[in-house]
């Protein structure tokens, strides 16, 4: 006998329908009279950082939740500069927030844009993941389906749900760097790359789609690179 | 991710829209979860809604092939497009899934 689903299942909202949290820009508040940045009184949400990127063109996103001066300032004009607590990371739809950047603040081909979007979300993945929230890499594709509730109890923990995530953007003409920086235990780039046993593993997409990779700081620094 | 259960029974018929991501583990949870409690052998993916998939996406269709194997079942995926037809594609899917 077939049991019917859940009405949950059934009306599925995802996983942002549950994080509802009302920000509010402070008015004004930029500390840096060169550079316009964006701050907020509390974590933004996808639709704040969409708004930020929309309104200016020299874009540096500051989570509120973080230490001020952590994230440091450094963006030119046109550049996008997101410094993020992992739960702010975590909870807003960030794939959003990049794709609007490239599609309306770039004259990057849509391919391309797709490449830099599919390798920055993995990138940015294993830094929510592996490096800040130090979550273990499975040893069984079945027990990943349990990741949920390992994330939630990780980001109960203030010490790790405060973590800096940085994503920044350069923009030039033959070239785009696209840097991620965690704040977390980082990862031994070389040899997770050596035990790449799978075309579907993130790393192995990385390295696909970016024309180049480089990793400092024990892995909390990753840089990809993207040819025009 | 969201997604609708378009039909339960020996087969189940699943629409996703939006994007598969690392932070969809608890929706997919529930699908397997359905699979289960219905006992069903065949499991059918519309992704034709499906803007975006990474490789923890990939990785749950690949759950779901090996929950569906273990009991001589299968799953099928339709109307893959854009950065998902390439993702598939890049993951060699075609020959690890039926693809329609």
């Amino acid at each position: 006998m077939p049991i019917a689903p859940s009405e949950k299942a059934l009306k599925n909202q995802g996983q942002l329908g549950s994080f509802p949290r009302p920000s509010k820009k402070i008015p004004g508040e930029s500390v840096n009279l060169k550079k316009r940045v964006a701050l907020f009184a509390s974590s933004p949400t996808t639709q704040d950082l969409i708004d930020a990127i929309h309104n200016d063109n020299t874009i540096l996103i500051e989570d509120a939740n973080l230490k001020r001066g952590l994230s440091g300032f450094e963006a030119p004009p046109g550049d996008l500069a997101l410094s993020l607590t992992t739960l702010t990371a975590y909870i807003i739809d960030i794939i959003a927030v990049i794709d609007y950047f490239l599609l309306h603040k770039t004259l990057l081909h849509p391919v391309l844009c797709e490449q830099i979007l599919t390798s920055t979300h993995e990138v940015v993945t294993n830094a929510i993941l592996w490096s800040n929230l130090e979550v273990d890499c499975p040893d069984n594709r079945q027990k990943t389906l349990n990741f949920c509730d390992l994330i939630k109890t990780r980001l109960k923990n203030k010490a790790l749900a405060q973590r800096l995530l940085k994503v920044n953007f350069h923009i030039k003409p033959e070239w785009i760097d696209v840097v991620i920086i965690s704040a977390g235990k980082g990862f031994d780039w070389q040899h997770a790359i050596s035990k790449i046993s799978s075309d579907v593993q993130g790393l192995a997409i990385i390295r696909s789609f970016a024309d180049e990779v480089t990793a400092e700081e024990n892995g909390k620094i990753l840089r990809l690179r993207f040819y025009t | 991710m969201i997604y609708t259960l378009k039909s339960a029974g020996p087969k189940i018929e699943v629409d996703m829209k939006g994007r598969l991501t690392f932070a969809d583990y608890s929706s997919f949870r529930e699908i397997t979860q359905i699979v289960t409690d219905n006992n069903s052998r065949c499991c059918l993916f519309d992704l034709t809604e499906l803007e975006f998939i990474d490789s923890a996406g990939l990785g749950m269709l690949l759950i779901a092939r090996d929950k569906l194997q273990s009991v001589n079942g299968n799953v099928i995926l339709k109307g893959a497009q854009g950065q998902v037809k390439k993702m598939l594609d890049l993951g060699r899917f075609d020959s690890l899934f039926n693809i329609e």
